[in-house]
């Protein structure tokens, strides 16, 4: 993947994966972007190569009674376009507002 | 449901078809974990789906694309065969049809690369009826559609006074060609085309120079230095586009000239087909020998002029007309006293016209004939080629009705089976597309080179509009005929279409197939009838009695008075080239004459008997032929009555000429010629005795119909440059470089122009016959082949979909022969239709071909009858080989057949 230049919300998105949020909900309660700009970003980045899709599985969400959710991870790439962009905004290298209550969930097998 | 959740879905409805599902279970476990986590705003978010669900539409369409593209390149390959028919028909449809018209663009259409060309315009006059006060003119014509001869060259006071007197004109140049000059730059000698061109010619046009300068007025002044402006092909040519070339000095029929400048590429001059060499200022020409100087009564200059802004033709015409009746009676005044033979036919101005000159002089109606017949021709392979390539998609689209329904079946929507059929079409036809263009490139070259060796093409270039106009009618055939039967298909119920493929009676084909099948047999059979009637005539052309003897015989011209050779010299001259060329080991004779045979050119003059009214003009007009006294040996001419000439017939003797049998009969009827008076008009004051008739020969080419003509001693008329024909007793090739050394010995600076065997010079001679014959043979070949590859596809395809009920009749006891019937009947019937179209349209569209036939009617029944049993002999076979596999079926194998 060659040096994509990340959009603010692309980055503040690679940076809440970095954090350990990685289910598009969690994305937008812990940057506060609308479902509409996190999910199409989302997209990109993965066909950029910057981030990637698994869904859990079944067993996990069946315990839980509720249906399988995707996540998505940050990759290699990813890693290094975030260190990047980072470099750019500056202000996004400090956590600021996370919500409290939200803790990152490694609940997948 | 949930207002989120039904919001989700209905969101889905935008994502492929793929990607759906999944895209739809992310949501939606989503939504519910946010709703089990015990928050709000659900619906807010799920909005935010539909966002998303834009945001993957690119890719769908990626996806399906490549999908389509991927599956489209495989159902062509699969059928290999029909593919590979349609891309090379598209390729010569579109290939042939932008060669051709490209051609005919530069030749006819294009303008001159003038500025504000449309301003331009060109003078012709023409005769309106009587004796015209025209003492004698240089200058080919034309017929125009009234049969008038128009001509365009004029005498020097008629360039003057329109100069001075206009006032609708803001320019006026006047200029005539020279054939041959014979130039040499640094001691070596070439012969070159010129052209002389008043000083204002440039001006008049408005075309620069590439370097150094053009001519300017200054140039035309009698005393002014020579100075010549090469073109740029002949300074590509000799020079080697060294810009040095400026100032040089080139000495031209043994002056030298400055070169002051050469001219742009795009300029090819005002001539169509004749692209000077060399431009020399009018006012200088007398130097180099080639007109007869300052004689007004010489009708020889053409004239192209510039009109002011606003003033129409007719407006030029008027302001000049009055000038021009009082230079012509000048002019005709002026004519010396050797012409002014008696008649009692009154004398008449000929009238004169201004015409549009944007396109430059000489707006050739021959070419643009020959031109109009090659696109009638390649509009023709366009319109087989349309319908073959329409009849081959719809035979395509209809076999797939089976997998579009199946494919309908299993789920997919209409207008994603639509695209997949346009993607297809588009495929082939830019292929084919793709392919055209190349042709196009070869086709214009091969159209260039194919030209008549004398005739220098204009640059040409792919005309862009040309190749996009075939390109879209090609494209949008394949895209309409590929895209109708799969419409049709896919609007149909899969159930009953796969249920009705099978053990049924296949259904017929469609009306459109059978009005393209007509189609495409009646325009073939038109180029059939057209190149069949183009190559009986190349062969009644070949097979012509020529009167003489055409095998081994040398011929060139010669003209030594550029090199200042005196009339007085000149028998002198040639009588030692004569006796040097006679003395070669290996010739039998030598001789002269004016013209040499088959070269497309004549001299023409008036024939008056003293004492008799003078037949209607027109009526009077004889073909003149000066030779030497030896002429007729060597040529094996056959002298019928009289006697030869001798070389006691000098201008000191009485006048003398040899008639040919058509002249005998048109003008003396059942008189005796011999010891008859002649005089030509314009000509000689002196009568003429006829003193022998020489049996009937071919003169100008080999299509001459009954030309009377009339051969005068070269000795009792006003010498210049002749031709030479020299008769070897073996194979004359060997002989061209023995006579090229002798003739040096003579004199080394005198070129020998156009050197060749007689039989070169005749093959020359069918040029258009052979060019059209072998263009009409080829597209004839091509029409032929894609119709029966046509017809022989959609045979094999209908006995495939029939395969089933054949089976069923043959269990049911069908005979062979039945089968057989059963299958070529409809063709038969389609064929035989095609084929009575094809007759009459070929008669009246042949008609155009009217003048370049020899020896038959453009309605000949024998052609037609030919090209007609080609045409059905090859329906037949390629119709009776799918038909013959059907009869050969094995029954039981045949009712398997899914």
């Amino acid at each position: 993947m060659g040096h994509t230049y990340l959009s603010f919300s692309a980055t503040a998105i690679l940076q809440a994966l970095a954090n350990g949020y990685e289910y598009g909900f969690d994305i937008m309660d812990v940057t506060g972007l609308p479902s509409g700009t996190v999910y199409p970003a989302l997209r990109r980045l993965e066909d950029a190569g910057h981030v990637e899709s698994k869904w859990e599985k079944h067993e996990t969400a069946q315990k839980e009674l509720r249906p399988p959710r995707k996540y998505y991870e940050l990759t290699r790439d990813g890693e290094r376009a975030l260190a990047d962009a980072t470099k750019r905004y500056r202000l996004l290298d400090r956590p600021a507002r996370w919500a409290p209550d939200l803790k990152p969930s490694r609940q997948r097998g | 449901m949930k207002p989120h959740l039904w919001f989700v879905r209905a969101a889905s409805r935008l994502v492929s078809r793929r990607w759906r599902k999944e895209w739809q279970r992310e949501w939606e476990a989503e939504l519910h974990h946010h709703e089990s986590l015990g928050r709000h705003g659900l619906f807010r978010r799920s909005l935010g789906s539909f966002w998303d669900a834009l945001s993957m539409q690119p890719r769908r369409l990626e996806d399906e694309l490549f999908q389509d593209l991927r599956y489209g390149i495989r159902m062509l390959l699969n059928n290999a065969t029909l593919t590979a028919v349609a891309i090379l028909s598209l390729a010569v449809g579109i290939g042939a049809n932008t060669a051709v018209f490209s051609v005919a663009n530069a030749v006819m259409l294009k303008q001159l690369p003038a500025k504000n060309a449309e301003e331009l315009l060109v003078f012709e006059w023409f005769a309106t009826g009587g004796r015209e006060m025209v003492a004698s003119h240089s200058g080919g014509g034309y017929e125009d559609a009234s049969g008038r001869v128009i001509r365009s060259s004029f005498p020097n006071v008629v360039f003057d006074r329109f100069r001075n007197h206009t006032r609708t004109l803001s320019g006026l140049a006047a200029y005539q060609g020279i054939e041959t000059m014979n130039v040499s730059v640094k001691g070596d000698a070439e012969v070159a085309s010129g052209l002389i061109a008043s000083g204002s010619y440039y001006r008049v046009l408005g075309v620069d120079a590439l370097i150094g300068r053009t001519l300017a007025d200054d140039d035309d002044r009698p005393e002014a230095s020579p100075v010549a402006v090469l073109d740029f092909r002949y300074w590509e040519r000799r020079f080697g586009l060294d810009p040095r070339v400026v100032g040089q000095t080139i000495v031209i029929n043994t002056v030298p000239f400055t070169v002051v400048g050469v001219t742009p590429k795009a300029f090819v001059g005002t001539e169509t087909f004749e692209t000077p060499d060399i431009y020399i200022p009018l006012g200088v020409h007398r130097l180099i020998n080639v007109w007869p100087d300052h004689q007004s009564w010489l009708w020889w200059l053409r004239m192209i002029g510039r009109r002011n802004p606003g003033v129409t033709v007719q407006q030029v015409h008027d302001d000049l007309q009055q000038v021009f009746g009082e230079s012509v009676l000048d002019s005709w005044n002026a004519r010396p006293a050797r012409l002014q033979a008696p008649s009692s036919t009154p004398l008449v101005v000929p009238d004169f016209r201004a015409v549009d000159g944007s396109r430059g002089n000489g707006g050739n109606p021959a070419a643009a004939r020959l031109f109009s017949i090659l696109m009638a021709i390649v509009g023709l392979v366009l319109l087989i080629v349309c319908a073959n390539v329409a009849n081959l998609l719809v035979a395509k689209g209809a076999a797939r009705r089976n997998e579009m329904a199946i494919r309908g079946a299993l789920g997919a929507n209409r207008a994603r089976l639509v695209r997949q059929l346009l993607v297809e079409s588009v495929l082939l036809a830019s292929s084919g597309a793709a392919l055209g263009i190349t042709c196009a490139y070869w086709g214009q070259h091969f159209l260039t080179w194919a030209a008549p060796s004398g005739a220098s093409m204009p640059p040409t270039e792919l005309v862009l509009h040309v190749l996009a106009f075939t390109a879209a009618i090609t494209l949008f055939a394949g895209i309409v005929f590929g895209l109708a039967p799969g419409l049709r298909s896919t609007r149909i119920d899969p159930n009953s279409a796969m249920k009705n493929n099978s053990r049924s009676v296949a259904q017929s084909r469609t009306l459109l197939t059978k009005a393209l099948l007509v189609t495409q047999v009646a325009a073939s059979l038109i180029l059939l009838v057209g190149a069949g009637l183009l190559t009986r005539s190349l062969a009644n052309v070949r097979s012509v009695d020529f009167g003489f003897n055409t095998k081994n015989l040398v011929v060139f011209k010669v003209d030594p008075v550029p090199n200042r050779y005196t009339p007085a010299q000149i028998p002198h001259l040639y009588d030692r080239m004569i006796e040097r060329l006679a003395a070669i080991p290996g010739v039998l004779s030598a001789t002269l004459s004016e013209n040499l045979l088959l070269s497309g050119s004549s001299t023409n003059a008036n024939l008056l008997r003293p004492g008799r009214d003078a037949p209607p003009s027109g009526h009077n007009s004889v073909q003149t032929q000066a030779i030497r006294f030896n002429f007729f040996d060597t040529m094996q001419m056959a002298l019928l009555r009289g006697r030869h000439f001798t070389p006691a017939d000098r201008d000191n003797t009485p006048l003398a000429a040899i008639i040919n049998e058509t002249l005998a009969r048109r003008f003396f009827d059942k008189e005796d010629p011999l010891g008859q008076q002649i005089l030509l008009d314009g000509r000689r004051t002196r009568p003429i005795e006829v003193v022998g008739v020489v049996r009937d020969s071919k003169y100008r080419s080999p299509r001459d119909q009954d030309l009377p003509t009339l051969f005068v001693p070269y000795l009792q008329q006003s010498i210049s440059g002749m031709g030479f024909e020299v008769r070897t007793a073996a194979d004359p090739s060997p002989m061209i470089p023995v006579i090229r050394e002798a003739m040096r010995q003579i004199d080394a600076n005198l070129p020998l122009i156009d050197i060749k065997t007689q039989e070169q010079q005749t093959g020359e001679s069918m040029f258009g016959e052979r060019l059209f014959a072998t263009f009409s043979g080829i597209f004839g070949a091509v029409a032929l082949l894609l119709s029966s590859m046509g017809l022989y596809a959609l045979m094999s395809y209908m006995v495939a979909r029939r395969t089933n009920e054949i089976g069923i009749r043959m269990a049911l006891g069908a005979q062979r022969f039945g089968i057989l019937r059963l299958v070529m009947r409809e063709t038969a019937l389609l064929v035989s239709m095609g084929t009575g179209i094809g007759v009459l349209g070929a008669v009246a569209v042949t008609q155009i071909l009217t003048s370049l036939l020899y020896g038959l009617a453009p309605h000949d029944p024998l052609t037609i009858l030919l090209a007609a049993t080609t045409l059905v002999f090859s329906a037949a076979i390629a119709s009776y080989l799918p038909a013959r596999r059907a009869t050969g079926l094995d029954p039981m194998l045949a009712l398997r057949e899914e």
